[in-house]
């Protein structure tokens, strides 16, 4: 009889069905607003309390068994939702609008779960929120957080496609996902570690609105503009001396930009930023080493210890001694730059015009003028005529303060020199600059950072937004440019002690001298619960900074340094694909047979009888997959019937074991493993 | 019978999340962002990961006592079996499948196993038509863990089973036949009706002891059989040539149909077909001998 035989298809693109049971739902529901919930902080209120609404709304829908709404109902919420995301953003294109639309357009998704694929999706979705979240927090905790719900968000599509409809232990799930996590993380490091970098963005970066505005450093100066500047702890940047020769306290002076041009009421820098300076360190300059991790700001420049003589690599230099990257910096950057305090050769003025370091406003105040000619008249050299301005500042009753109130449009530094007198760095550098102009001397305007916080952890500098600085440079015949900072001459403590003792001594108002220097002990004194704030928050930022270094700032750079240090040091861009194409296939076939082990780390009683099998099957007999022990044993004594005793006790002992006769302990264990290693078939 | 070869095949999930780490890897790169590269590469690992940990998901099983159940065309064929998984983990999301299926709402499952165990599983799908089939393998499906490929492995059973033509048919039965006996000694009787004894016949090995004609054997005559009628109609043919002017299944069809009713009743039948006659009789064995028989009508020679 010759049967019929089915046709066989070869290809059955065949996926399994979704089974919707409430557990796979509750998961998907959970990873899903795990995800949402970083984003709470950036995302319009409408839409943070739409999101739960709409997911429990389908979750009671789930439980009771009731219907979903029907197809119009939800193109109508779908349409609701992207109105409300260009109502609220007036676009819909962009970082924000993207991410509110990608959490209405998940809990809408949670409507239509057909298939395993549309399941999926969900969860690709919740993914995606996480990495969103990169785009505005790059912190420890940010990772922290990634971790947590990377798991979390494996454990449910575990959750699914376990298929089960009772209930799942929310444990197993959970280490299941670890461990899923853990064997990826080494593909993950070498994937981190040898990817190629540019550091060339694909398209340009959209200008995020949200980070300007702050307070801090600014590319323009305009005295009196603003009543009160608040104070912002955010790290600026962070430097590290690894020839460990940090300059005195007062002398931490970090060039930012050089402000050239003045309409009388503000400085910027004017056209001059494009122009490039090409001169060279000279070999007997006092050198200081800095590694400068810096904090995204959007901008293209970046700070250095005064004066910067060899440039960070990728970046340029303006005229000034303004150092620039070619980007901007979108990303916390880590770059090496050499500075000298006095160098030998100073910059010759003839870099630029002379004329742009004296130009004036048009509408230029008289009674500046005077002040300026009647300085320059009773001096003999352009350097008296700056410390006839210094005593100006020292003697006329200046004072330092953080709240100065807004000046007189229309002329602020006059109303500032001649009527109210307070202010802080930027009125003093900008009236000073001006000055100096006024007297025929040629100066510019720097803004940068003055200052800073000591880790004592780390032996590092933390510059932060709070110690923006602004001070004047003059250029002296013979000397060159020279740093003048009128503020140090107003409040010495601000340059002595850096930005927040001269906050505090500024809101005590007026003092005296002694009281003044009562004041300063009084607030150098820490009390014990400082102490304990300091060194935790040095430990953290410390770690912080570790962080930045290593992790956030890998770069171009970085990379080469890496890949020098081990051992691939000229290898081409070529070159180390096909290391990666090495390295990763090798590190899969490790994992895989990490997996492998582990589906066979066995039951020792198992593992025994299998080691008692493998000596019948030598011999031709071993158990068949269906054959239980009691029909092995009768086969097994019909085929070495000299053996017949000891493969009856053996088996005898392994049903007695395995089916709970006995209980199964170290003992009986051993004497199991004792009668098998014995158990011997002889020919 | 083991698990003989396993294939591993992105799903459409699986591409999707390949496009997916293609746009964050894109992104990545546009805005340097390291954060935004380490999600994306444990994710890319993640789904590696996955990948072995699937193919791995369907190692060590096999499969025995495959026990197709009979069936009529155009029913459900349920086939039972024993899953057994000889590894020592614990296995989630094992679907099956049989040769050539395509819709995915037909594979049996879930099922999951603890290490070393066994798992009563079934297996079924709609028959189309009568004969006798190999079931040649049994796959396993499985996308457990992560959803991301589907990963398949072949089970060899080569199995048969049986499919009985499709019960059809509103023909009446028809009229019993007279039923010549053939007697001991050459007489013939004419019988009708009634549960009446019909005569003798030589004993044939393997018959019931009740009905011997005791008292001839103690004259001394070989055993003999005293036939009686039963069911209240007498001699009972389904018959081929009943059926003028419909095609050959559709014969098998009402036939079939008429066994089914005659041995619900309990009624004696017999089934004559071209070149295969079988003699009247009652009980299960005999349904099910004429069912194999309609079955396979026709497939036995040639094809």
């Amino acid at each position: 009889m010759k049967p019929v035989k089915l046709k066989i298809s070869k290809n059955t693109p065949v996926v399994p069905p979704l089974i919707l049971s409430r557990g796979a739902l509750g998961w998907l529901i959970f990873a899903l607003l795990l995800a949402i919930s970083w984003h709470i902080p950036h995302t319009p209120i409408w839409a943070v309390a739409a999101a739960p609404l709409m997911v429990a709304w389908r979750y009671r829908l789930f439980v009771r068994k009731q219907p979903l709404p029907p197809q119009a109902v939800r193109i109508a919420l779908t349409l609701a939702a992207f109105g409300g995301v260009i109502a609220s953003y007036r676009s819909y294109l962009g970082r924000d609008p993207g991410i509110t639309a990608v959490i209405l357009l998940s809990t809408m998704k949670l409507f239509e779960l057909k298939s395993q694929r549309d399941f999926m999706f969900v969860i690709f979705l919740a993914y995606f929120l996480v990495f969103g979240n990169f785009l505005y927090d790059q912190t420890i905790q940010a990772l922290a957080f990634m971790i947590a719900a990377v798991i979390l968000i494996t454990a449910a599509v575990l959750r699914l496609n376990h298929g089960e409809k009772e209930p799942v232990k929310i444990s197993f799930l959970v280490k299941s996902g670890f461990r899923f996590f853990l064997y990826s993380i080494p593909f993950m490091v070498v994937l981190f570690a040898f990817f190629p970098r540019s550091s060339v963005p694909l398209w340009n970066l959209p200008h995020d609105s949200s980070k300007h505005g702050q307070v801090g450093f600014n590319d323009s100066v305009f005295p009196g503009q603003v009543a009160e500047v608040a104070t912002s702890n955010q790290t600026a940047f962070r430097v590290v001396f690894p020839d460990n020769n940090m300059p005195a306290f007062k002398d931490l002076y970090f060039r930012g930009l050089v402000l050239w041009f003045t309409n009388g009421k503000g400085w910027s820098q004017g056209i001059l930023s494009f122009l490039p300076d090409r001169r060279q360190a000279v070999p007997d300059d006092i050198l200081i080493r800095q590694e400068i991790t810096l904090e995204p700001h959007y901008e293209h420049w970046l700070f250095a210890l005064d004066l910067p003589v060899i440039n960070p690599r990728g970046s340029r230099r303006l005229p000034g001694r303004v150092i620039q990257g070619y980007w901007p910096i979108s990303e916390v950057v880590t770059y090496e730059v050499t500075s000298t305090p006095q160098p030998k050769y100073p910059e010759p003025r003839n870099e630029v015009p002379r004329w742009w370091a004296l130009q004036l406003p048009g509408d230029w105040n008289s009674q500046m003028r005077e002040l300026a000619r009647s300085w320059r008249s009773a001096a003999t050299s352009d350097a008296e005529v700056v410390q006839a301005a210094l005593n100006y500042f020292r003697s006329s009753g200046f004072e330092y303060t953080l709240a100065p109130g807004t000046l007189d449009p229309q002329a602020p530094l006059e109303d500032f020199l001649f009527n109210k007198r307070k202010g802080f760095c930027e009125h003093y550098a900008a009236a000073f600059t001006l000055l100096m102009r006024a007297a025929n001397i040629p100066a510019r305007m720097v803004v940068g950072f003055q200052g800073g916080e000591v880790n004592t952890v780390g032996g590092y500098l933390v510059v932060r937004q709070s110690d923006a600085h602004a001070w004047s440079e003059v250029w002296l015949e013979g000397k060159g440019w020279q740093r003048v900072d009128p503020t140090a001459v107003v409040s010495p403590e601000r340059v002595e002690f850096g930005a927040e003792m001269s906050r505090t001594l500024s809101a005590m108002g007026r003092l005296r001298d002694e009281d003044r220097s009562e004041a300063i002990q009084r607030a150098m004194r820490k009390g014990f619960f400082e102490k304990i704030s300091r060194f935790f928050n040095d430990h953290w930022d410390n770690i912080n900074i570790k962080w930045e270094v290593w992790i956030m700032s890998y770069d171009r750079f970085r990379q080469r340094a890496f890949l020098r240090g081990v051992g691939l040091a000229d290898v081409g861009r070529w070159s180390y694909i096909v290391v990666l194409i090495v390295i990763i296939p090798a590190l899969f076939f490790l994992v895989s047979l990490l997996l492998k082990r582990q589906t066979s780390a066995a039951d020792p009683l198992i593992k025994l009888y299998r080691r008692f099998y493998a000596k019948t099957a030598k011999k031709g007999i071993r158990p068949a997959p269906w054959e239980g022990p009691q029909v092995f044993q009768l086969r097994a004594v019909d085929a070495f019937p000299h053996k017949a005793k000891e493969i009856r006790e053996i088996i005898d002992l392994y049903i007695n074991l395995r089916y709970g006769r006995l209980p199964v302990t170290k003992q009986s264990l051993k004497q199991f493993k004792r009668l098998v290693r014995k158990f011997r078939i002889k020919n | 019978m083991k698990i003989y070869k396993i294939r591993t095949r992105p799903t459409r999930s699986g591409y999707l999340l390949i496009l997916a780490l293609w746009a964050m890897l894109i992104a990545s790169i546009n805005y340097s962002n390291n954060m935004a590269y380490i999600l994306t590469f444990l994710l890319f690992s993640l789904m590696l990961v996955g990948m072995v940990y699937a193919r791995n998901n369907l190692k060590g099983f096999s499969i025995a006592n495959v026990m197709p159940r009979p069936v009529f065309a155009g029913e459900r064929l349920w086939i039972d079996s024993e899953l057994h998984n000889q590894s020592k983990g614990r296995r989630f999301g094992i679907w099956l499948a049989y040769p050539g299926l395509t819709n995915p709402e037909e594979l049996s499952g879930p099922f999951s196993t603890d290490a070393c165990s066994n798992t009563t599983v079934e297996l079924s799908f709609i028959t189309t038509q009568r004969g006798r089939f190999i079931l040649s393998y049994i796959e396993l499906v499985t996308v457990y863990p992560l959803g991301l490929f589907v990963v398949k492995g072949k089970i060899e059973v080569d199995k048969a089973y049986l499919v009985y033509p499709r019960p059809e048919g509103n023909r009446p039965w028809p009229e019993p036949e007279v039923l010549e006996v053939e007697q001991y000694g050459g007489e013939i009787h004419h019988m009708k009706g009634g549960d009446d004894f019909t005569g003798v016949r030589p004993y044939r090995a393997g018959e019931s002891m009740h009905h011997i004609d005791w008292k001839a054997a103690a004259r001394g005559r070989p055993l003999s059989i005293k036939e009686f009628t039963g069911g209240g109609s007498a001699c009972l043919y389904f018959g081929w040539e009943h059926l003028e002017g419909m095609g050959v299944e559709g014969r098998l069809s009402q036939l079939c149909k008429w066994a089914l009713e005659a041995d619900e009743q309990g009624t004696e039948f017999g089934l004559k077909l071209p070149g295969d006659t079988i003699k009247p009789g009652a009980g299960s064995t005999h349904t099910l001998k004429c069912l194999e028989a309609l079955a396979l009508f026709q497939l036995q020679r040639g094809r």
